[in-house]
C-alpha cells in the first residue's frame, strides 16, 4: 500500500540529509521519486524509503514520537559532586584498604557490584597511580560502569594521609571517585576536576576540610570560571 | 448499473498513471509526430526536386543551389533566429547541458531550411533536420506534460528515434542511433519508450508510403573473400570519413574568413555546388538516387569516375554545409560510402580479377556502413541501419568487419566523432554517469561547509587556542574585525607545534601564524577546475571568497560524499 505524504521542501531536505539546492535539482532532473508543487512536495512513502535505501541516503521520515533518550542535561561538576556526596574521615593505611573503604560506602552502587568496582579500581591503580599531586587522587575505573546511569563524583577526606605513589610523592589526603556512564562524560569531568585541583587556592581550601555545602559552593565558583 | 456508476464516479476503477506509462504514451505521440515530420520533409523534397528538375535546361540552373542555400540561410538567421547547424549536435548539446530543452520553433525551422537547401540541389542530408524536428517535438510534449529533465531527455530521444525510423523505415536503426549517439546511455528507462517511438514512427511511414525498403534488396552470396576484403574497405572508408570530417570543418574556417552576410556566403557555396553539379550531377541533392543505382549494380561510370565522384561529393557537401546551407551529413556520408565501396570493388577486381567477390552492389552497401561508422563513430548504428535499409541479413559478417575497422581507425585520428567534436572541444559533452557530468551537476552552493569559526588578526595564540577548542574544523579564516574582509587562513596542521607551547600563548598573535596568500575560489568557478588546482597544489580544501568575504570551505572530503551520492543517483535506474 502506497501512502502518499506531503512535506515542505526544506523539511524533506532535512529528512534526507540533503542540501535544499541538491533536492531541488534532483526533483527537476527526475532523479528522485518526488513531485514538487510550489514550496511543497509529495511522494509515496514506501517508494521514497525504498529509493533512499538504494542510494545510501538516510531517510528519517517518522513523526518524532516521545523520545526514549535520556534528557540531554549539561554535564556539570557541581551536579556530579552533589550526586556523589562527601565522606569524611575515611579509615585505611594503604591503597587497597582505602579503595575497599571507598567501595563499601559509595552511593548508587548495588551491593553485588561493589566487588567488581573494587577490582576495577585496583586494576586502574596497578596501571599507574591516579594520585595527581598536591595530596589529591582521582580513582576511577578504566571502562565506564554499565550500571551507572548518571555521572557522580564522591569526595573522600582521609583520616590519615596515605602514601599513594602520587606523581609528586606527597601523601594523599583527598580522593575524588569518578563514576560515569560513558567515556565522553568521564573525560569532561576529569578535565574539570583537574582544572580545580591544579589551583593552589583550591588545594588550600581542601586542606581546611570544608563542609559539604562549602565544598559545593567553592566548586560552583570554580566551574563558573571555566 | 451504468446509472449507478455515473452517479458515483468515485466507484469507477481509477487508472493510476504510472510515470513509465506516461512516458510510453508520450513516446507513441512523439514517435507519430516525428514520423509525420519525416514524411512531410520527404514529400516536399520530392516535389521540390521535380520542380527544380524542370528548370535544369536553363543556363542559369547552376545558380539554383545558391539561391536555395541563401534562402535557407535567410530563413534560419532572420526569421527563426537560429544558427545554421547540422541539427544532431544541437540535440546532443541540449540533452547533455539543458536536460533536453529545445525550442518549439526548432521543430519546423530545420525542416523548411533543409528543404530549401536540398531541394534546390545542395548536397546535404534530410535526416539531421528531421532528428532535430522530432527531438524538438519530444521536448515540447514533455514540457506540456510538465515532465522532469530525465523524462524530457527520454522523449527527445523518442523524437529522434521516430524520425530516423520513419525516414529509413528502420525501427532498430532509430533505436540504436538514439542510444548510441544521442543519449549515450543504455538503460531500460530509456530503451522502452524509445523503442515504442521507433515503432510508431515506422508505422507512420509504412501507413503512407507502404512497407518500402529504402534501397531495394538484392540478395547476395557472401563468401570468405568478401569478409577479408571488408578489412581493406574498412580502411578506405575510414580514410574518406576523416577526409569528409576535416573538409567540412576546414570549409567552416575558410567561409568564416569571407566578410559576407550569412546568406551571401551560403549563396556562394550553393553556386559552387551548382557548378560541380554540371560535371557530376550525382553530387547534388541528398543522393539516394545514385545509391539505388549503385546497389543494383547499374552505375555506369568507370572506376576513375567513381573515385573522382567520392572527392566531388565530399567537396559539394562541404561547400553546402560549410558555407551556410542547412542539412545533415547522414545522406552525404551514405553517398560517399557507396562511391567508396564501388570504387574499391572496381579497383580490387581490376588488380586481381581472379578473386571471387560478390558484386559491386554489396560493396556499395558495405561502404555506406563504413562511412557512417567512421563519421558518427557509432558502429552499431551503421550495422543495423544497413541491415534494415536493404532488408538483407546475408551481408552481416563483412558489415561488422567494415564498421569495426572504420570506427577504430577514424577514432585514432579523430578522437571525437563529427557530431561531438565541437561539444568535446568546449567541454560540453556530458554523458550521464561520467565524471564531467557529476562535477557539472554539483554546484558550489551544495558543497559549501559553513561551520568554520572566524578569527581576527590581533587575537593572541591563547585566545586562538580557545577557538580551536570549540571548532570542529582544521581551518580558520582570518577576518578584519571591522570590515569583515577575508585576510587569510590559519591551517591547524601548520601551527600545531605552537599550540602546545604555553610560553608562546601570549607572545604570538594570529597575524603571525596566518597564511596571507591563500588560493581561494569564487562562485562560478568550475568544479573540475577547482579540483585540478587542489590536485596540483596538494590541497584538501579551499576557501570560497565572495566580495572579499569568507563564505565557507570546499573540501575534498565533503566532495567525495556528495560525489558518490550523485553518481549513485545518476547511474541507478529510478522507478
Amino acid at each position: 500500500m502506497v501512502t502518499d505524504m506531503k512535506l515542505r521542501l526544506d523539511e524533506l531536505a532535512k529528512a534526507l540529509d540533503l542540501q535544499r539546492d541538491t533536492l531541488d535539482r534532483w526533483i527537476r532532473q527526475g532523479r528522485i521519486p518526488v513531485k514538487k508543487s510550489g514550496m511543497e512536495c509529495s511522494f509515496g512513502y514506501d517508494t521514497l524509503k525504498n529509493w533512499a535505501g538504494k542510494h545510501n541516503t538516510p531517510c528519517v521520515l517518522e513523526v518524532p514520537g516521545p523520545s526514549n533518550e535520556r534528557p540531554l542535561e549539561a554535564i556539570t561538576l557541581l551536579g556530579a559532586l552533589t550526586r556523589g556526596g562527601v565522606v569524611y574521615d575515611l579509615e585505611g593505611g594503604d591503597v587497597p584498604s582505602i579503595l575497599r573503604g571507598i567501595t563499601d560506602v559509595v552511593r548508587g552502587v548495588a551491593d553485588g557490584e561493589r566487588e567488581t568496582l573494587y577490582r576495577l579500581l585496583m586494576e586502574r591503580e596497578g596501571l599507574v597511580s591516579t594520585g595527581v599531586g598536591n595530596g589529591v587522587a582521582l580513582p576511577h575505573p578504566r571502562t565506564p560502569m554499565a550500571t551507572c546511569a548518571l555521572p557522580a563524583i564522591t569526595t573522600f577526606f582521609l583520616k590519615h594521609p596515605v602514601d599513594y605513589s602520587a606523581v609528586d610523592d606527597l601523601p594523599v589526603r583527598v580522593l575524588f571517585l569518578i563514576l560515569s556512564p560513558d567515556v565522553g562524560i568521564h573525560l569532561q569531568l576529569l578535565s574539570k576536576i583537574s582544572f580545580c585541583v591544579r589551583e593552589s587556592s583550591f588545594i588550600r581550601f581542601l586542606e581546611g576540610m570544608p563542609s559539604e555545602a562549602d565544598l559545593l559552593s567553592k566548586v560552583a565558583e570554580f566551574e563558573a570560571r571555566l | 448499473m451504468l446509472k449507478r456508476l455515473c452517479k458515483r464516479p468515485s466507484a469507477l476503477p481509477r487508472i493510476q498513471l504510472d510515470d513509465r506509462l506516461i512516458l510510453m504514451l508520450a513516446g507513441v505521440m512523439v514517435g507519430i509526430a516525428s514520423g509525420l515530420a519525416a514524411l512531410v520533409l520527404n514529400r516536399s523534397l520530392e516535389a521540390m526536386l521535380e520542380f527544380v528538375h524542370s528548370l535544369r535546361g536553363h543556363s542559369w540552373a547552376f545558380m539554383l543551389p545558391g539561391a536555395g542555400a541563401a534562402a535557407s540561410a535567410i530563413f534560419l538567421d532572420y526569421i527563426m533566429k537560429e544558427g545554421a547547424g547540422h541539427g544532431v549536435p544541437e540535440v546532443i548539446y541540449s540533452v547533455s547541458r539543458y536536460g533536453g530543452l529545445l525550442r518549439l520553433r526548432s521543430s519546423i525551422s530545420r525542416l523548411i531550411s533543409s528543404c530549401l537547401t536540398i531541394g534546390s540541389g545542395g548536397s546535404a542530408g534530410p535526416e539531421a533536420p528531421v532528428v532535430m524536428s522530432g527531438a524538438a517535438i519530444g521536448s515540447n510534449i514533455a514540457k506540456l506534460f510538465k515532465l522532469n529533465d530525465r523524462q524530457r531527455v527520454t522523449l527527445v530521444g523518442c523524437g529522434a528515434a521516430g524520425a530516423i525510423a520513419s525516414i529509413f523505415n528502420a525501427p532498430i536503426a532509430g533505436l540504436v542511433f538514439v542510444l548510441e549517439v544521442v543519449l549515450g546511455e543504455w538503460s531500460t528507462v530509456n530503451i522502452v519508450p524509445v523503442a515504442i517511438a521507433a515503432v510508431a514512427g515506422t508505422e507512420v511511414s509504412r501507413f503512407f508510403n507502404g512497407n518500402q525498403i529504402a534501397f531495394s534488396h538484392v540478395s547476395f552470396n557472401i563468401g570468405v573473400a568478401d569478409t577479408v576484403a571488408a578489412v581493406g574497405l574498412g580502411l578506405a572508408t575510414a580514410i574518406f570519413s576523416i577526409l569528409l570530417t576535416r573538409a567540412l570543418r576546414s570549409m567552416h574556417h575558410v567561409s568564416a574568413k569571407v566578410k559576407f552576410p550569412v546568406w551571401g556566403r551560403a549563396a556562394i557555396g550553393g553556386c559552387l555546388v551548382g557548378l560541380l553539379g554540371l560535371l557530376f550531377p550525382d553530387v547534388q541533392g541528398e543522393g539516394y538516387h545514385a545509391i539505388r543505382e549503385m546497389i543494383v549494380g547499374d552505375y555506369s561510370g568507370a572506376f576513375q569516375v567513381a573515385a573522382i565522384a567520392i572527392f566531388a561529393k565530399i567537396l559539394a557537401t562541404s561547400f553546402t554545409l560549410g558555407w551556410g546551407g542547412s542539412g545533415g551529413i547522414f545522406a552525404p556520408s551514405l553517398v560517399v560510402g557507396s562511391f567508396t565501396g564501388l570504387a574499391f570493388y572496381r579497383g580490387v577486381t581490376f588488380l586481381w580479377p581472379s578473386i571471387p567477390l560478390v558484386g559491386e552492389g554489396c560493396f556499395a552497401l558495405l561502404g555506406m556502413a563504413g562511412l557512417i561508422s567512421g563519421i558518427l563513430q557509432a558502429p552499431l548504428t551503421a550495422i543495423f541501419l544497413i541491415v534494415q535499409i536493404t532488408g538483407g541479413y546475408e551481408v552481416i559478417l563483412p558489415l561488422i568487419v567494415v564498421s569495426v575497422v572504420s570506427t577504430t581507425i577514424s577514432h585514432y585520428f579523430e578522437p571525437a566523432s563529427f557530431y561531438m567534436k565541437d561539444l568535446v572541444d568546449r567541454g560540453q559533452l556530458l554523458r550521464p554517469g561520467t565524471d564531467a557530468r557529476v562535477l557539472n551537476d554539483l554546484s558550489l552552493g551544495e558543497l559549501i561547509e559553513k561551520d568554520c569559526l572566524a578569527v581576527t588578526p590581533h587575537m593572541t595564540l591563547r585566545e586562538f587556542v580557545m577557538v580551536v577548542k570549540r571548532s570542529a574544523r582544521n581551518h580558520f579564516p582570518v577576518e578584519d574585525p571591522e570590515t569583515r574582509a577575508f585576510l587569510g587562513m590559519v591551517d591547524l596542521n601548520k601551527v600545531r607545534p605552537y599550540l602546545f607551547d604555553t610560553i608562546m600563548y601570549d607572545a604570538v598573535v594570529v597575524e603571525q601564524i596566518m597564511d596571507r596568500d591563500v588560493l581561494s575560489i569564487a562562485y562560478g568557478d568550475e568544479l573540475s577546475h577547482i579540483l585540478n588546482i587542489m590536485d596540483a597544489k596538494g590541497l584538501f580544501s579551499m576557501p570560497l571568497v565572495v566580495n572579499r568575504r569568507f563564505v565557507g570551505m570546499i573540501s575534498k572530503a565533503t566532495l567525495l560524499d556528495k560525489y558518490r551520492k550523485e553518481l549513485m543517483v545518476q547511474t541507478t535506474d529510478n522507478p
